[in-house]
């Protein structure tokens, strides 16, 4: 065991502390490919993590949450300084708008009882949802990714946000609630269902919405 | 419970934070009520699916390799602690101003990150993206790929050649990375804009009218001048007297 050269001991605990923390790198990139949506952007970010965690390795307290620890840092510095606050503005207002998606779902779950979800949404989910997760507003994004990319319970979501568990519950549901909407307008589109026979409003407004989005994704439909 | 109360609480359902009470409540509904069982089928694939994608995604090599090397950074860096000049004071100033609000733990970037970076960027030799002895070519080659005006110095010195120019980056800023030789030593000029960067302090010498920081890392030296809003850094392993000079003689 002793072959190397005994360190100091506090240069063994930063080594330690620090090993412990690239253990979290895959999981903290993959968020941050989500929430900022390009690769060099996503690189930048978690490096500027890591710089941030060594530095501010004194404020970690041993047993406790080190991936808690490191996202509330990966998601503060997305915050304060990777997010564009211009486009936010924007999307949060045409998150406002929530059709009622439900009728699909109810048709769909009244034709096909056994598997209603897996007749409607079987090709291309994980694509489409992808696509979905990228056109979510920042604020949503955020609450999902560590909800549900990474598993955090709501007290530590609230923690890292630094808002109170209903607000991150508020933004889960209706980030979540965008998602359903566009996996529903995928299908839609795709022809794999109906469209709401609801107001005539809302189904115009909906493929108007998914054209926009493709446009935006530079896929073709 | 009715559809519409059982529906306030399937996020919460799904996310097994439902209180044991409600989770009753909410089975029993779904027992009987396709469409909020459909409902709750959707939410729990959304979420597998994501959780999937979470795991799926490997960092790149390179970014492992890069995170490596921060701790060594930390111990290799040399804060300089010279009382700082007033142009750069002023920068400074606005630059605290500019931070105000921001993360609370992490401490912000001195000069010594930015003396890093060029530095890493210089030793490693990058491939030029636009190889060219005429500086003119490479100021024509940036245009439109950085959002800053970029004007490729030419060196007027004997024994000094321009090699070229690529794409990089200072900290979270956009570079203009230029590739020179100097008496058969590679030197290096980053163009970046300024106001992205917190120059803590720094040796200052003065040279042609002009101020500039000194900083040192891993055997290469760094000269800094900032011109507006435009930082110029050279780096090489010549002595740092004569990478003064050159910033002087690139009159920028």
């Amino acid at each position: 065991m002793w072959t190397r050269r005994p360190e100091s001991k506090r240069e063994g605990k930063r080594k330690a502390f620090e090993q412990a923390c690239v253990e979290h790198l895959d999981a903290l990139y993959a968020s941050a490919l989500k929430l900022t949506r390009d690769d060099t952007r996503a690189e930048e970010l978690v490096q500027d993590t890591y710089l941030r965690a060594f530095r501010a390795s004194d404020g970690f307290e041993w047993g406790t949450n080190l991936k808690a620890w490191l996202f509330r840092i990966l998601t503060n510095t997305f915050i304060n300084d990777y997010r564009h606050k211009i486009h936010e503005r924007r999307y949060v207002e045409r998150a406002a708008v929530e059709p009622l998606y439900d009728e699909v779902l109810d048709r769909q779950a009244r034709e096909h009882a056994a598997d209603p979800e897996a007749a409607v949404f079987s090709r291309f989910f994980q694509r489409d949802l992808e696509l979905a997760l990228d056109d979510l507003p920042d604020d949503f994004r955020i609450v999902v990714v560590l909800a549900d990319l990474q598993g955090f319970a709501y007290k530590e979501i609230a923690e890292m946000i630094g808002c109170p568990i209903g607000t991150v519950m508020s933004r889960l549901h209706r980030g979540r609630r965008l998602l359903q909407k566009a996996l529903v307008d995928y299908a839609v589109a795709a022809g794999l269902v109906g469209a709401p026979a609801a107001a005539a409003g809302e189904a115009g407004e909906a493929p108007a919405d998914l054209n926009e989005f493709r446009k935006r994704q530079g896929s073709g439909a | 419970m009715n559809c519409a109360e059982t529906k306030k609480y399937l996020d919460a359902f799904v996310d097994g934070e439902l209180e044991a009470g409600l989770i009753l409540e909410v089975e029993s509904h779904l027992d009987g009520c396709a469409s909020c069982a459909a409902l709750v089928g959707l939410k729990r694939r959304i979420k597998a699916e994501l959780y999937a994608l979470g795991t799926r995604t490997t960092a790149p090599a390179s970014l492992r390799d890069r995170i490596g090397a921060l701790p060594a950074r930390r111990h290799n860096r040399r804060l300089i602690t010279a009382a700082v000049s007033a142009p750069l004071a002023a920068a400074a100033a606005l630059l605290l101003a500019l931070n105000v609000g921001r993360a609370p733990a992490p401490a912000d970037e001195p000069l010594s990150a930015v003396v890093n970076d060029v530095v890493e960027r210089h030793a490693r030799d990058l491939p030029l993206e636009v190889r060219s002895a005429d500086p003119a070519a490479a100021t024509s080659w940036f245009q439109g790929k950085v959002d800053f005006p970029v004007r490729a110095p030419r060196l007027k010195l004997a024994g000094a050649s321009f090699e070229g120019a690529r794409l990089s980056n200072v900290q979270s800023a956009q570079a203009a990375h230029m590739a020179y030789t100097v008496d058969g030593h590679r030197v290096t000029l980053m163009i970046f804009p300024v106001q992205h960067l917190q120059f803590q302090g720094g040796t200052v010498v003065r040279s042609g009218g002009r101020d500039v920081l000194l900083g040192r890392h891993n055997g290469y030296n760094v000269a800094v001048a900032v011109d507006g809003d435009m930082a110029y850094a050279v780096s090489s392993d010549l002595p740092k007297e004569r990478l003064v000079s050159l910033l002087t003689d690139m009159s920028i």
